[in-house]
C-alpha cells in the first residue's frame, strides 16, 4: 500500500498543475476546477487500488479529467462558461509583478476569448495538442477516437482558428 | 499560418498555471480522503470477507446452548441425579453416604444471601437425617460395619455443627431449631457406639 500511495504522490506532483490548466480552461471557475481536479486523481487513485494496469497516467489523468467536466456540464446544465474568474496565483505581488501579472491575465484572456470562438470540439482538441503538448496517439485515447480522425480534426480545428486569430 | 505559428500563439494558456501553494493544499486535502477510504474500506471488507463455515456457527450455538442450560438447570437436576443413585444404591448405608454427599455440597454451594438456598441445605440435611437415623448402628453383615456407621455419623455431625454455626451468623433462627433436633438425634446415636468400647 506504501508503494501505491508513492506511486500516486509522484503522478499527482508530475502531473497536477497540467490537469488543473486543463480543466481550468474549460470551466473557467477556480474551485470547480479544484473540486473537479481532486475528484480527477482520486479516480485515479481508485485505479491504482484496484491494480488496474495502466500504461499512461497522463493520458488516464485527461480521460478522467475529461469525463468529470463532461458529468458536470451535463449535471449543472451550466454550459456557458464566463470569463477568466480570478488569479490562480496568491495574490501578494509586488508593484512590478502585479504589472506583469495585469499584463499575463491580459494576454491570457485575450488568447482564450479567441479560443471561445470556435466549436467546443476544436476547442477541447486545441488544448490538447497545442497547450497540454499531447501526442496525436494521446489525444486518440482520451478523446477515444481514431488517430486519423484526430488529425483531420485538428487541421480543422486549425482552419478555424487561423481566421480568427 | 502553420502549427507551430499557432502553438506559438496559444503558448500564453500554458501560462495558466495553480500556484504550487494551492496544489499542495489540495494534495493534503485528497490525501486525507484517501487515508479515511483505506480506513473504511478495511473495516468493511474485514466484515464482509469474515464468514465463519456453518459448522463452526452451529458448534458454538450449541456450546452456548449447553452452558446456558447447565448453569439454569445445574440445581434442578441435581436432587434428581442424587435420587436416581440413591435409589439405585446397593445397601441403605451407600444411600445414607449419597444423601449426606448432596448436603455437603448444596452446603458448600449456599449462597448466603440468598433464602431460598438455605431451604434447599435444610431440605437435603432433611433427607439424610432420615436415611442415616434408619441406619443400623451395630451394622448389617455383608453390607456396612458398625466401625462406618460411626465415622459416618460423626462426620455428620461435625456437618451439622458447621450448618448451625452458619445459620447462627447468619440469623436463620428458624431453620437454626431444625438442625438443633438433628444435633440431638445424632448426639444420641453417637452415644451408643460410646457404651460399646
Amino acid at each position: 500500500m506504501k508503494d501505491k500511495k508513492a506511486y500516486f504522490e509522484k503522478v499527482y506532483d508530475t502531473y497536477t498543475k497540467q490537469i488543473f490548466r486543463f480543466i481550468y480552461l474549460r470551466t473557467n471557475n477556480t474551485q470547480i476546477t479544484e473540486d473537479i481536479n481532486s475528484e480527477t486523481f482520486l479516480r485515479f487513485w481508485k485505479s491504482i487500488e484496484q491494480e488496474i494496469v495502466i500504461n499512461n497516467e497522463r493520458a488516464l489523468l485527461y480521460t478522467i479529467a475529461r469525463r468529470i467536466i463532461i458529468d458536470y456540464y451535463r449535471s449543472k446544465k451550466n454550459k456557458d462558461e464566463v470569463q477568466l474568474d480570478e488569479s490562480l496565483e496568491d495574490k501578494h505581488y509586488n508593484y512590478n509583478e502585479m504589472i506583469e501579472k495585469l499584463y499575463l491575465d491580459q494576454r491570457i484572456a485575450k488568447v482564450y476569448e479567441k479560443l471561445k470562438k470556435i466549436k467546443k470540439e476544436y476547442q477541447e482538441i486545441i488544448i490538447l495538442r497545442f497547450v497540454e503538448d499531447l501526442e496525436y496517439e494521446e489525444i486518440a485515447v482520451i478523446l477515444g477516437r481514431k488517430e486519423n480522425n484526430i488529425r483531420v480534426l485538428v487541421h480543422r480545428a486549425i482552419d478555424n482558428l487561423k481566421k480568427i486569430l | 499560418m502553420k502549427e507551430n505559428d499557432i502553438a506559438k500563439k496559444l503558448g500564453v494558456l500554458k501560462e495558466v498555471m495553480p500556484s504550487t501553494k494551492r496544489t499542495d493544499r489540495m494534495k493534503v486535502k485528497l490525501l486525507q480522503k484517501i487515508d479515511e477510504n483505506l480506513t473504511r474500506n478495511t473495516s468493511i471488507s474485514y466484515s464482509k470477507n469474515f464468514s465463519p463455515p456453518l459448522y463452526i456457527v452451529f458448534f458454538i450455538f450449541l456450546l452456548l446452548l449447553g452452558s446456558f442450560y447447565t448453569l439454569n438447570t445445574q440445581k434442578s437436576t441435581q436432587p434428581f441425579i442424587y435420587s436416581v443413585k440413591i435409589a439405585m444404591a446397593g445397601n441403605h448405608y451407600e444411600k445414607t453416604k449419597l444423601a449426606f454427599e448432596e448436603a455437603q455440597m448444596q452446603f458448600n454451594s449456599m449462597n448466603n444471601s440468598n433464602g431460598s438456598s438455605y431451604q434447599e441445605v435444610l431440605a437435603t440435611t432433611g433427607t439424610t437425617n432420615e436415611y442415616i437415623s434408619n441406619l443400623h448402628l451395630q451394622g448389617e453383615k455383608g453390607k456396612y460395619t458398625a466401625e462406618q456407621c460411626k465415622k459416618l455419623y460423626q462426620q455428620y455431625a461435625s456437618y451439622l455443627s458447621l450448618l448451625k454455626n452458619r445459620l447462627q451468623s447468619q440469623k436463620q433462627q428458624s431453620y437454626e431449631a431444625q438442625i438443633s433436633q438433628y444435633q440431638e438425634q445424632a448426639k444420641s446415636r453417637l452415644a451408643y457406639y460410646k457404651t460399646q468400647v
